[in-house]
C-alpha cells in the first residue's frame, strides 16, 4: 500500500483496507447466516 | 393512474428539472460544462457516483430479479469495495495530478494517440448502447401504464432528457442526483413498508422472510457449485462476485468516463477518494435493500392472487382465438394453484414446524412456476416477436395494482428520476469523451473555449438522439439489468487491461498494448458468442488476457531487437 499521498480520514491506506475488508467479511458472514437461517 | 398520481408525478419531475436548471450556473467552458469547475464536496461526489450507477433499471429489474431468482444478485457487488481502494490508491492521484478531463487523456500521455482513441471508442460504443437501454427501461413503464406505443414513448422520454442534460451540464447533473436519490429512497422505503403492511393480519416482516426463504428467495450467498464441481456458467455466486465483480467495478469506476467524470468534479483529490470509498461501503447494503423489496413483492403474492404473466400489454396482443383460449385455460389453472398456495402459506405461518406442509408448499410453488413457463411458451408461439421475459414488469405491476393513490405517482417518479440521474451523467460523459478524446485531437485549427463549450452541448444532443435510436431496438433483451451488465462486460475487461498495463507495467509501450487490445477484444467477443461462460468472468479474462498478450508482444519485440543488435 502506498502511503504519504492524499488519504482521507485515516493516516494510511492500510486503515482503509482493514475497514473495508472487515466490513465486507462481516457482511458476507451476516448474509451467510441470513441465507442459512431462512432457508 | 389517478389524478393525485399524475399531480405527484408531474410536480416531482418538473421540480427536478427546475432545480437542475437553477443549479446550472457553471463557467461557459469545458471545465464548467464537464467538471462543474472542480468544486464538488465529497458527499455530492458520492451521491453523484451512486446516482450514476443506480439507474431506473436498478429499481425496475433488481426487484424482479429477486422475485424470480432470489437475492443472490447482490453478490455481484462484493468486489466493488476492494476495487474502490485500488482506484483511490492508483487511479485517482494520476487523474488529479494530470488535471485530465477524461480517463483516456492519460493514455495518450502514457502510450500514444491511437491507444487513447481506440479506448475512448470502446467506451463510446459500450456506454452509448447501454444508455440506450437505460432510456428504454423507464419507457416500458409509460408504455405499459398508458398503453402508449413503446417507440413513441422512447422518443418522449429521451426528448425530455436531452433538453435537461444539454442545458444543465455536469453541475446540474450532480445537484439533481442529490435530490433524486433522496426522493428515490424515500419512495422505496415507503413501498417496502406498504408491502409488509398489506400482508394478511398476523403476518409480520419476519414471517414474510421465513416464507420467502423457504421458497428459495433469500439465497444471498451461493457458492456456484453443483454435483460436478464449480459451475462456470453460473452467473451470480460469491466467487464470480468477488473476482469478476472486482474487475468489473475496477473497470467501471476506474476507466469508464461516466464514473470518472463524476469524481473529477471534486474540489480536491481527497474529496474524490472519500466519495469513492464511501460508495464502497454503502453499495452492498443499498443493493441488498432493493432486492429485499423484490422479495417482499414475492411474499405478497404468496398470500394473494398474482398475475400469471406480469406484462399485460403483451398478453393483450394475442389475436389468435385458439391461443387466447389456451392462455385463458392456463391462467385459470395458475390461479387455482395460487389460491391453494395462499391457503397453505397462511397455514405454514401458524405451523412452521410442519415439514409435510412445507414440502407441499414447495411442490406447489414449483408447479406454479412450471405453469408460468407454459404460459410464456404459449405466448411465444402465438406472438413470436413478443418479449416473454416479464422480470422488469414485476415491481411495476405490483405498484400500480396495490399501492394507494399518490404513492403510485411517487414510485413512477422514482423510476423516472433514477433513469434521469444515470442517463444525464452518461450523456455528459459521452459528450466529454467525444469532445476531448476525438474532436480536440483531430480538429484543425483548434476551437476557442466558447466554441468548444457550444459544440459540447451539440455533442450531448447528438448522443441523446443516438441513445433514443438504440432504445428503439432494446426490446427482446430479457432482464435489462443483465443486458446492460453483459454489454459492459464485453468491453470493460479490455479497457481495464489497457489501464492496468499503463499503471503497473511501465516498460510496456504503445505498440504491444494497442495490438493486444484488438486481439483481446476479439477473444472476449468470441468467448461470449461461442461459450456459455458467466458474463462476469469476461471482465477478469479480458483484463488478464490483455496484460498477458501485451507482455508477450513486448518480450518478442525485445528479443528481436536484441537479436538484431
Amino acid at each position: 500500500m502506498r502511503s504519504g499521498d492524499d488519504i482521507p480520514v485515516f493516516r494510511s491506506w492500510r486503515h482503509w483496507y482493514i475497514l473495508v475488508m472487515l466490513f465486507l467479511v462481516l457482511q458476507i458472514i451476516g448474509f451467510h447466516f441470513f441465507t442459512q437461517y431462512f432457508s | 393512474m389517478s389524478t393525485a398520481d399524475w399531480i405527484v408525478l408531474i410536480v416531482t419531475l418538473a421540480g427536478i428539472i427546475a432545480y437542475g436548471l437553477y443549479r446550472s450556473n457553471a463557467s461557459k467552458n469545458l471545465d464548467g460544462y464537464f467538471l462543474s469547475d472542480r468544486t464538488m464536496p465529497w458527499y455530492l461526489v458520492l451521491l453523484s457516483i451512486m446516482g450514476t450507477q443506480a439507474s431506473a433499471i436498478t429499481f425496475l429489474s433488481a426487484p424482479g430479479q429477486a422475485f424470480t431468482d432470489g437475492m443472490r444478485f447482490v453478490q455481484y457487488y462484493f468486489g466493488l469495495p476492494l476495487a474502490m481502494i485500488v482506484i483511490c490508491v492508483f487511479f485517482v492521484p494520476i487523474f488529479h495530478k494530470l488535471q485530465v478531463y477524461t480517463a483516456y487523456e492519460y493514455l495518450e500521455q502514457r502510450f500514444d494517440k491511437r491507444t487513447r482513441t481506440f479506448t475512448s471508442l470502446l467506451f463510446l460504443l459500450s456506454r452509448g448502447l447501454s444508455t440506450g437501454i437505460s432510456i428504454y427501461a423507464p419507457s416500458i413503464i409509460l408504455s405499459s401504464l398508458l398503453g402508449w406505443n413503446i417507440y413513441w414513448t422512447n422518443i418522449f422520454m429521451g426528448g425530455l432528457l436531452i433538453i435537461y442534460t444539454v442545458t444543465g451540464g455536469a453541475k446540474a447533473v450532480a445537484y439533481t442526483q442529490q435530490l433524486q436519490l433522496l426522493i428515490i429512497f424515500t419512495g422505496m422505503f415507503i413501498a417496502a413498508y406498504m408491502m409488509v403492511h398489506l400482508l394478511p393480519e398476523g403476518v409480520g416482516f419476519i414471517d414474510a422472510l421465513k416464507v420467502s426463504g423457504k421458497m428459495g428467495r433469500l439465497n444471498v450467498i451461493t457458492t456456484g457449485t453443483n454435483g460436478e464441481g464449480f459451475d462456470w456458467t453460473d452467473r451470480y455466486n460469491i466467487w464470480s462476485g468477488l473476482i469478476g465483480g472486482f474487475f468489473l467495478a475496477l473497470s467501471y469506476f476506474g476507466a469508464d468516463q461516466s464514473q470518472v467524470g463524476r469524481y473529477l468534479t471534486a474540489k480536491s483529490e481527497s474529496e474524490s477518494k472519500l466519495g469513492l470509498l464511501m460508495n464502497g461501503l454503502v453499495k452492498v447494503p443499498m443493493q441488498f435493500f432493493i432486492l429485499l423489496v423484490g422479495v417482499l413483492v414475492f411474499t405478497y403474492y404468496q398470500f394473494n392472487p398474482s398475475p400469471v404473466f406480469f406484462n399485460q400489454a403483451v398478453s393483450g396482443t394475442v389475436a389468435d382465438s385458439v391461443a387466447h383460449r389456451k392462455l385463458d385455460e392456463i391462467e385459470v389453472r395458475y390461479q387455482q394453484k395460487a389460491g391453494e398456495q395462499a391457503k397453505m402459506v397462511r397455514a405454514y405461518v401458524d405451523q412452521q414446524t410442519n415439514t409435510q406442509l412445507l414440502d407441499s408448499l414447495s411442490a406447489n410453488q414449483r408447479s406454479m412456476e412450471e405453469t408460468r413457463t407454459e404460459y410464456k411458451s404459449t405466448l411465444r408461439s402465438a406472438v413470436p416477436a413478443a418479449d416473454i421475459n416479464d422480470t422488469n414488469y414485476v415491481f411495476l405491476r405490483f405498484v400500480v395494482d396495490h399501492l394507494p393513490k399518490g404513492l403510485v405517482g411517487l414510485l413512477i417518479a422514482v423510476i423516472f428520476l433514477a433513469a434521469w440521474g444515470s442517463i444525464a451523467a452518461a450523456l455528459n460523459s459521452l459528450a466529454s469523451s467525444t469532445m476531448c478524446d476525438i474532436h480536440q485531437q483531430y480538429a484543425r485549427p483548434p476551437d476557442s473555449p466558447l466554441e468548444e463549450y457550444r459544440l459540447s452541448k451539440w455533442y450531448t444532443f447528438a448522443w441523446g438522439i443516438f441513445c433514443i435510436v438504440v432504445a428503439q431496438f432494446a426490446n427482446n433483451m430479457g432482464s435489462l439489468i443483465e443486458a446492460v451488465n453483459v454489454l459492459g462486460s464485453l468491453f470493460y475487461g479490455v479497457i481495464l487491461g489497457i489501464f492496468l498495463v499503463a499503471f503497473f507495467l511501465k516498460k510496456v509501450g504503445a505498440g504491444p498494448v494497442f495490438w493486444s487490445a484488438i486481439i483481446t477484444e476479439a477473444i472476449v467477443i468470441l468467448l461470449f458468442w461461442k461459450s456459455k461462460i458467466g458474463f462476469l468472468w469476461l471482465n477478469a479474462i479480458g483484463a488478464l488476457v490483455l496484460v498477458l498478450i501485451a507482455l508477450m508482444i513486448h518480450a518478442t519485440l525485445l528479443f528481436f531487437r536484441r537479436s538484431k543488435a
